[in-house]
């Protein structure tokens, strides 16, 4: 791909490089091993959920297979145990501070 | 023998002397069997994400403990026949994983800690 972007021009190259893809983002848990994913630690798991308790999918959140998956795992394990929420009504939202 | 951690979400209503006979009680459980147990935590009355049993408020205490399936087993029918234990969740753990991630965090920790005196 670099070679083949060699022989065009410098405008036609960069709007090549916006549609192919906008920044890589690397999975965070990957780069930092001491962060340990589990169930009781809320403050992390509430960043891979949305404001109505939704789990945020890996294309956005950028995380590897591995760990969206023990994410996933553990949000639902802090569902179950009334620490996460399954949804938000009207006048729920997900708590800052417990 | 392997490591579990249990999560019990228990009344807040209760008493002190309630709950430390509830604590004893599963600790003893868990001698019965030959199991050890490495920690016993209180987090204390939090505010839960939903309502469970109409309370918005619960208390959690965790169990960490080594033993067998059988004592897992033991556990659970126990926190199932009380009364005052609404949720349960019992999970297996790598100890030894932990302990790794306990001291790279220290490591960490010292080696920031040096570069604060200086600046």
């Amino acid at each position: 791909m670099r070679e083949y972007n060699k022989n065009r021009n410098k405008t036609e190259d960069s709007s090549i490089k916006k549609r192919m893809f906008q920044r890589k983002k690397t999975c965070r848990f990957c780069g930092d091993k001491t962060i340990l994913i589990d169930f009781k630690e809320i403050r992390i798991l509430k960043m891979y959920v949305t404001e109505r308790g939704k789990i945020i999918p890996r294309r956005i959140s950028g995380n590897c297979a591995l760990h969206q998956l023990e994410i996933k795992r553990a949000i639902k394990r802090a569902r179950s145990m009334a620490l996460l929420p399954y949804t938000t009504t009207s006048h729920g939202f997900i708590q800052t501070s417990y | 023998m392997y490591d579990y951690e249990t999560l019990c979400l228990v009344n807040p209503d209760l008493n002190d002397e309630e709950i430390g006979g509830f604590k004893s009680k599963i600790e003893g459980i868990i001698t019965s069997f030959k199991g050890n147990v490495n920690k016993t935590e209180d987090w204390g009355i939090k505010k839960l994400a939903y309502e469970v049993k109409k309370k918005n408020k619960g208390r959690y205490i965790l169990f960490q403990y080594a033993g067998s399936g059988t004592l897992v087993d033991e556990i659970e029918r126990n926190l199932r026949l009380l009364d005052y234990s609404f949720k349960f969740l019992t999970v297996k753990i790598d100890i030894k994983k932990l302990q790794k991630v306990a001291k790279a965090k220290e490591k960490e920790k010292v080696a920031s800690q040096p570069e604060e005196t200086k600046a």
